[in-house]
């Protein structure tokens, strides 16, 4: 299997609400595909099935053979704020020497750190990243879609979600709108620049 | 980016609250006084201490931080769940299984008659505070099952209810500080068999377990 990752027919739900509902989706190595979608689209409940810690109720989720290392990231929110940025690293066999804890960041400095220690490295791994740009400075933005970009020419799989829609069309090779749980290609119109096609689609979802 | 081990992932987490771990310092200073030179019941009633304590650090909480999305690199990764989960309960646990290791050493140092029965009771109650404590506090927050626990007992205790009236080997797991004095050794074994199975039913459920984000949400 080409693909690095593989849902299909994965359906959702948190007690009554379905918040995914017979979602496909293929990310192949050396592709990037951007995920829109509306507020509560379950964009993130999506990528968390995907990563393999939301277990999805009905359909399945398939990892390429041998099973990819996954690189998810949550946003800086989901680092632990009492441990301290050079242990954290060391964890992942980065070196950082900063004695601060990690709450002690601003909120851009933490999504920067968090994305840092996620795209340390190369390989040919799956890439899962929950509104990566969120917080960061133009230079950090810079950083983001630059290493983005170099992991893909490498052959790795990426998904990311995000509202950014200049950022997610610099790195992204094709779109996927996710509407009340659904997955829908963003369709190609001609004449069209492709970040133009991205908020019709998006606006089109929120009507 | 290498993947961590569980074990030195959750050290590195920092699961006990620093004011819990500067108390079982203060109880493990107070338990070896009273071990070392106290009376022959020394080590009973310093271990009777520190299983309070160890109410509270076992207690530490799994689901409440796995779904602020603390421990995501290491619940991604293919480690394991049931690995993963281990790993947490023994770094719970280690703390005050550690206090508790000194202060068998600082008995058998002073040579306190009946110390090996005394110890293989320790043992026990250790283990069954430490495994239910965690168990129960698994979807809670953070030393909020060893609150509950303390204050049941209290309860208990004021309402003078009898403990016993219940099967021997489910009072003793509800209060393990009875497995101090002497028992019946089967029923020991029971009392930590039926801890060991509460414990494995916990890791059983690990794969099945959503950790969704609270704050996504």
């Amino acid at each position: 299997m080409n693909a690095r990752l593989e849902l299909a027919g994965v359906t959702k739900s948190f007690g009554p609400q379905k918040v995914l509902d017979d979602v496909w989706i293929e990310v192949r190595g050396g592709e990037a595909v951007g995920l829109v979608g509306a507020n509560g689209a379950g964009k993130t409940t999506m990528l968390r099935i995907a990563a393999g810690l939301v277990v999805a109720d009905r359909g399945t989720v398939r990892w390429s053979e041998p099973a990819p290392r996954i690189r998810y990231f949550g946003g800086e929110m989901t680092l632990p704020p009492q441990v301290q940025v050079g242990r954290w690293a060391g964890l992942f066999g980065v070196r950082i020497d900063d004695r601060r804890s990690i709450g002690q960041l601003s909120r851009g400095n933490r999504q920067f750190f968090g994305l840092r220690i996620v795209l340390a490295g190369t390989g040919t791994d799956l890439i899962l990243l929950d509104e990566p740009w969120e917080g960061l400075d133009p230079a950090g933005t810079a950083w983001l879609t630059s290493a983005l970009r170099r992991w893909r020419a490498a052959g790795a799989g990426i998904l990311i979600s995000s509202h950014r829609l200049h950022d997610l069309d610099a790195v992204c090779t094709r779109f996927v709108l996710l509407q009340s749980g659904r997955c829908h290609p963003v369709a190609e119109r001609e004449r069209l620049p492709r970040v133009e096609q991205l908020a019709l689609a998006f606006a089109g979802a929120r009507r | 980016m290498k993947s961590p081990g569980p074990l030195r992932f959750f050290v590195a987490m920092d699961l006990h609250a620093p004011y819990a771990l500067l108390t079982l310092i203060v109880v493990l200073l107070i338990g070896l006084y009273m071990t070392a030179a106290g009376p022959a019941t020394g080590l009973e009633d310093a271990v009777g201490m520190l299983m309070f304590v160890q109410m509270f650090l076992a207690s530490s909480g799994f689901s409440d931080r796995a779904r602020r999305g603390h421990f995501d690199p290491l619940l991604t990764f293919a480690n394991g769940r049931s690995r993963a989960l281990a790993a947490h309960w023994m770094i719970s646990s280690l703390p005050g299984l550690t206090a508790w290791l000194l202060l068998v050493l600082a008995a058998i140092v002073r040579g306190s008659a009946g110390t090996t029965a005394v110890i293989c009771g320790t043992a026990a109650a250790m283990f069954i505070v430490s495994a239910v404590a965690w168990a129960a506090g698994f979807t809670l927050a953070r030393g909020t099952a060893g609150f509950l626990w303390t204050a049941a007992l209290f309860v208990m205790l004021v309402r003078r209810v009898n403990v016993m009236a219940a099967p021997a080997p489910l009072s003793y797991v509800f209060c393990p500080f009875l497995l101090m004095k002497p028992v019946d050794p089967f029923v020991v074994l029971a009392t930590v068999l039926i801890a060991a199975v509460v414990l494995l039913c916990v890791w059983r459920r690990a794969p099945w377990l959503d950790i969704y984000l609270l704050e996504r949400a």
